[in-house]
């Protein structure tokens, strides 16, 4: 039983539902003898890892998708041993340098030393000498481990080519972003969700879909919305509803994620009541999420723009001051948790002070 | 775990505000000592003096003792001498402590064979007189020759023998005798009547002292034997048995042979199943049906632990529990405190009065010693031992100072610090900071430099302890709070170190003051503070996390599918819970649909409901959202509520029902694991030769391949091609071929379709 997101994801750029133009020049790409490194950058669930995985098609076949998993084992320099997952196939190698936190350096050298020092013999299927590095969330590999990875990108391009996948550029420092190729996926328009999730209803022919197309198309639409413009939520909404309810119409109602709510109700809960006493409430809500390892800037984020929605104008611009003062906070300190407190207090005197 | 308590007392000498959990369980007696003996670098200029101590000292009458602890039924009282000393936390290592045994019941004068250097040899003697000391059964008999001997410890020499010698207030004494003497009487009502008295406190605020004397005073009419209570001795190798044992022999220590029951010594409470248990046995002994029980007092004297600095703790040692803080909360824990059969009385250091009574009634005393010093001086230094508030600790510096300053000239060079260090707990110095001392003397200046000399190396924890109690202050305004919050967020980036400790505290210090002045009214009603909350989350989050990332790992070698940590959290975490949940419902009700209209089952959704299926996740990743309180110091076993928490069991508030159907089904990602372990073919074919096990087990469990150490090269296609061939080599059932095929395609490539909507 797979989910939704798994099952129907396109597995070639011909099948790619938006963005035909970023498709089109990744075929340009794929077709030509050489290949330059990528970065493959945009926000979350608008389909970089898809293209990625097309574009890897493109290249080699069906081939690539003939993956295994591999437990590899890393001595740091400090003679700590380190076991990584890495999924690979004859023609590529895909890792997720986060999960080692501050030794991603060790094992990114390692690695590539490793496939570089081996050429592609298989020409068989492939036509190209390379072989593909994709790095899964390279935000979050460390200066160290992107310093490193520079000058293996220049000393080994004769055999290895990196495709990087990342959120944001701003945490690639700038000499790997002057050494590959920038490519932004932007998150999908409403109406490109809408057209994936019809192109998915024709697949499925759900039964408790309303027939009425107006109907199912305004769904689509409040399904595109609160999934906020992002794919894969978009499609897990869409499939949780889908075996949830007995129907499916415009007036069926979304669900919403858990984490969100708590955030939501946190920002109504401020806007109501503002003392002390609820500033410790609030820490006790904070603790909670961060036990449930979301990102405090995501908490930030999430709570800023939920209080700005509830507040008149000119607080509005007051507590979006006040997040990005405790967002930088965020960045600088070590613990957490002052920071959110700090936000929510200066939030509840910004807003007692213009009310 | 000698070897332990060797190295523990060495080094409470060398460092006295290092305690180590060892002591503190047992100490109540023995800690002070050597807390207060002079640095060890001075030993020349006392030599003459401490071999006189030797050779009058070693005489201690301890033989009576033995035998009458041997009267005792029960299993305690099987112990050899050198056990008995041995378990008692002595310093010493097996070898001095026999001899010193042996010195003991051979002669009374008998020396010590001389030993090593002269630190070595006094704190032999120490330990020789803390042998005398802590058994007090001799007491009563023994008295009199203690008192003829004048070198003896001064805090054993002058233990008080009836209870109006002892220092206590004269209401706490009457606290406790109303709670005891009902205990003693058979006709009081049993809803009123206590049957546990605990008796917490810092060291040294008499509180075994108290609970000796009124079983003197109260025990001897009424009893046949010399000894008026029984103490609970934990055995060297201590099970939590003994205890149990202990307590099912003093049970019948009632009406002639009636005695009070003591517990100073705890069995290993800092191992979670033995502080369990201990709260269990003293909880079953609260139930435990019976008209008649000896009275049974715990004397615990509550510390808090070193917890570890900034860079270095344990896990244990900064989360709320017996491990940071030894207090009756955590040792008991709250069902126990709260038991209506279970009374507790706290008590206070000693105050400033009663301790200078009591040191100058031992100056009246000791005329031969101090004969030679000046009265202001003693007065000075009475007065000056009196502010300790740990009564024998200041006995012990009394007597220590006058051996050095009797020695004569150069006496005033000698400015022993002869004190106990203060200690702050936790709880104490955020105290400090929040509300300012209490002591109208001490300067806010000084009670901060106090608390930040003691934090400097945990920093974070006060700093936590800070942000967690601020806003509990009832007069605070909100703008207050702000600045103090953002006090707090703007020190944080600046390096940790004493800077950012000293700008926490101050500020905080400062804002606080500033209410505490314009609000007048001064009573800043303060509820009761709670231990961080962070190190909790943390451990929270840690679980969470390796929750997260098991199930990536999971999903990537089942599936192939790639998901990345924030994902799996954020989103796929919460829906697909939801819709495995769903699914499997709507699953179920179709397979009944179709057993009662006699139609076959498929064959996917067979294996489904016989769960030979790769499990989905069904709860919320990393658990539903709950809340999260703060231990406070009140809160009871605090480690109880983290394991509770940690478990998100029904005890906390669920303030979010995570998932609107319904919640029995609660196979998480231990589901997962244990598919993993236990394959789903292989029980399916159990009874099938292992050629063929083998082989399947090659087909589909992804476990197994990793243990042997084969790459998972095999991509589903190819799978199904080779494996076919190999299938047929084998002559397969075909039934069983074709069931294989299903559960391969299943479980790998997903292009099954399940209809779960056609019906």
């Amino acid at each position: 039983m797979s989910l939704w997101i798994d099952k129907y994801r396109p597995q070639t750029l011909n099948s790619l539902n938006y963005h035909p133009d970023v498709s089109s020049r990744l075929k340009s790409l794929a077709s030509s003898p050489d290949f330059p490194h990528l970065l493959i950058y945009g926000p979350s669930g608008s389909g970089k890892k898809t293209r990625v995985l097309a574009i890897l098609t493109e290249l080699y076949g069906h081939g690539v998708n003939k993956m295994k998993i591999d437990v590899r084992q890393f001595t740091t320099s400090s003679n700590k041993k380190l076991e990584f997952n890495i999924i690979s196939s004859a023609y590529h190698i895909e890792i997720t340098p986060s999960d080692l936190g501050n030794n991603d350096r060790v094992v990114i050298q390692d690695l590539l030393k490793e496939i570089a020092s081996t050429e592609q013999v298989d020409f068989s299927t492939g036509k190209h000498r390379f072989k593909i590095v994709v790095i899964n969330e390279a935000d979050s590999l460390s200066r160290d481990a992107q310093a490193a990875l520079r000058r293996t990108m220049e000393k080994y391009s004769r055999n290895v080519r990196l495709i990087l996948i990342s959120n944001t550029t701003s945490n690639i420092i700038p000499p790997i972003k002057s050494r590959v190729l920038l490519i932004r996926i932007a998150a999908p328009q409403v109406e490109d969700i809408v057209q994936v999730l019809t192109s998915l209803d024709r697949k499925l022919n759900l039964v408790n879909l309303t027939s009425d197309d107006e109907q199912k198309l305004q769904l689509f639409r409040t399904i595109a919305v609160t999934s906020e413009r992002n794919l894969r939520r978009a499609v897990l909404l869409f499939e949780t509803l889908a075996i949830q309810n007995d129907t499916l119409d415009a007036s069926t109602k979304m669900v919403q994620l858990d984490w969100e709510l708590v955030i939501a109700k946190l920002a109504s809960d401020i806007l109501r009541e503002r003392n002390v006493s609820r500033i410790g409430q609030c820490r006790t809500v904070m603790y909670e999420l961060l036990s449930h390892c979301i990102p405090a800037k995501i908490i930030l984020k999430t709570l800023a723009f939920d209080l700005v929605r509830l507040v008149n104008l000119q607080t509005k611009a007051q507590i979006v001051a006040i997040a990005a003062v405790f967002d930088e906070r965020l960045s600088l300190g070590s613990k957490v948790i002052y920071h959110l407190e700090g936000f929510v207090a200066k939030a509840m005197v910004a807003i007692e002070e213009n009310q | 775990m000698m070897e332990l308590r060797r190295r523990s007392t060495r080094s409470t000498a060398a460092n006295s505000t290092k305690k180590i959990p060892f002591i503190e369980l047992e100490d109540d007696d023995d800690e002070s000592q050597t807390l207060h003996s002079p640095p060890l670098k001075r030993p020349t200029k006392r030599g003459t003096k401490t071999d006189k101590i030797k050779k009058s000292e070693i005489n201690p009458p301890r033989r009576l003792k033995l035998s009458d602890l041997s009267q005792l039924k029960g299993s305690f009282k099987v112990q050899s001498e050198t056990q008995t000393q041995l378990s008692q936390g002595h310093s010493q290592s097996q070898n001095q402590s026999q001899n010193q045994s042996q010195s003991q019941s051979q002669s009374q004068t008998q020396q010590l064979p001389c030993l090593g250097s002269q630190p070595q040899r006094i704190s032999q003697l120490l330990s020789a007189q803390r042998i005398s000391m802590s058994h007090p059964q001799s007491m009563p008999s023994s008295t009199t020759n203690n008192n003829n001997n004048t070198d003896a410890l001064w805090q054993d020499k002058y233990q008080p023998q009836t209870v109006p010698q002892v220092a206590l207030h004269a209401r706490k004494l009457q606290d406790i005798k109303d709670q005891l003497l009902p205990m003693l009487d058979k006709t009081s009502h049993p809803l009123t009547t206590p049957r546990i008295l605990v008796f917490s406190g810092p060291s040294g605020c008499s509180k075994s002292t108290i609970a000796k004397a009124l079983a003197n005073e109260l025990l001897t009419s009424l009893n046949s034997s010399s000894e008026t209570y029984v103490e609970f001795i934990n055995p060297i190798n201590s099970r939590i048995d003994d205890f149990e044992d202990f307590l099912t022999s003093a049970k019948y220590l009632t009406g002639k042979a009636r005695k009070l029951i003591l517990i100073e010594e705890l069995p290993n409470v800092h191992h979670d199943e033995t502080r369990l248990r201990f709260q269990k046995v003293l909880l079953d002994w609260c139930h435990l049906y019976s008209p008649e029980l000896p009275p049974l007092i715990i004397c615990l004297t509550e510390c808090e632990v070193n917890v570890g600095d900034d860079n270095n703790y344990g896990e244990n040692e900064r989360s709320y529990g017996v491990d940071s803080s030894f207090t009756a909360e955590t040792v008991l824990g709250f069902t126990l405190l709260q038991h209506y059969k279970v009374k507790r009385i706290k008590f206070n250091p000693v105050n400033y009065t009663l301790s200078k009574k009591f040191l100058n009634e031992i100056v009246a005393k000791e005329k031969d010693v101090f004969k030679s010093f000046k009265r202001d001086k003693i007065k000075a230094k009475v007065e000056e031992l009196a502010r300790l508030g740990d009564i024998r600790s200041a006995i012990n510096a009394l007597q220590f100072w006058s051996n050095y300053a009797s020695k004569g000239a150069n006496s005033d060079q000698l400015s022993l610090h002869c004190g106990k260090e203060q200690t702050i707990n936790l709880f104490h110095a955020v105290g400090k900071i929040l509300h300012g001392s209490k002591n109208e003397e001490e300067t806010d200046q000084d009670s901060i430099q106090m608390v930040m000399d003691q934090y400097s190396t945990k920093s974070a924890l006060l700093k936590l302890g800070l942000l967690e109690n601020y806003t509990k202050s009832t007069s605070m305004d909100l703008k207050t709070a702000a600045q103090i919050s953002g006090l707090f967020s703007w020190q944080d980036q600046l390096p940790s170190g004493s800077f950012s400790l000293d700008l926490a505290c101050r500020s905080t210090r400062l804002s606080m003051a500033s209410i505490e002045s314009s609000n007048k009214s001064g009573n800043l009603i303060s509820s009761v503070s709670s231990f961080p909350r962070e190190f909790k989350s943390m451990k929270a989050q840690k679980q969470t996390r390796q929750e997260i990332q098991q199930y990536q790992l999971l999903e990537l070698k089942r599936r192939r599918s790639f998901r990345s940590f924030q994902d799996s959290n954020l989103l796929v975490g919460y829906y697909e819970p939801m819709i495995n949940k769903s699914r499997s419902f709507k699953d179920k009700a179709y397979i009944s649909y179709l057993r009662s209209m006699n139609k076959a089952v498929p064959f996917h959704l067979l294996l489904q409901e016989q769960g030979k299926v790769a499990m989905s996740i069904t709860e919320r990743l990393g658990g539903p959202f709950v809340e999260m309180f703060a231990d406070s110091h009140l809160s009871g076993d605090g480690s109880d509520g983290n394991a509770s928490y940690l478990n998100k069991s029904q005890n906390n508030v669920e303030y979010y029902k995570i998932t609107p159907q319904d919640e029995g089904n609660s196979d998480a990602e231990e589901g997962d694991i244990d598919i993993l372990e236990d394959d789903p073919i292989e029980d399916l074919d159990n009874d099938e030769d292992p050629g063929e096990l083998s082989l399947m087990r090659d087909l589909d469990s992804e476990g197994e391949l990793d243990r042997e150490g084969k790459a998972l090269t095999q991509l589903p296609l190819e799978t199904d091609g080779q494996k076919a061939e190999e299938l047929e080599r084998l002559k397969l059932w075909k039934e069983r071929e074709s069931r294989m095929k299903v559960q391969n395609n299943n479980h790998y490539l997903d292009d099954i379709d399940f209809d779960d909507d056609d019906w």
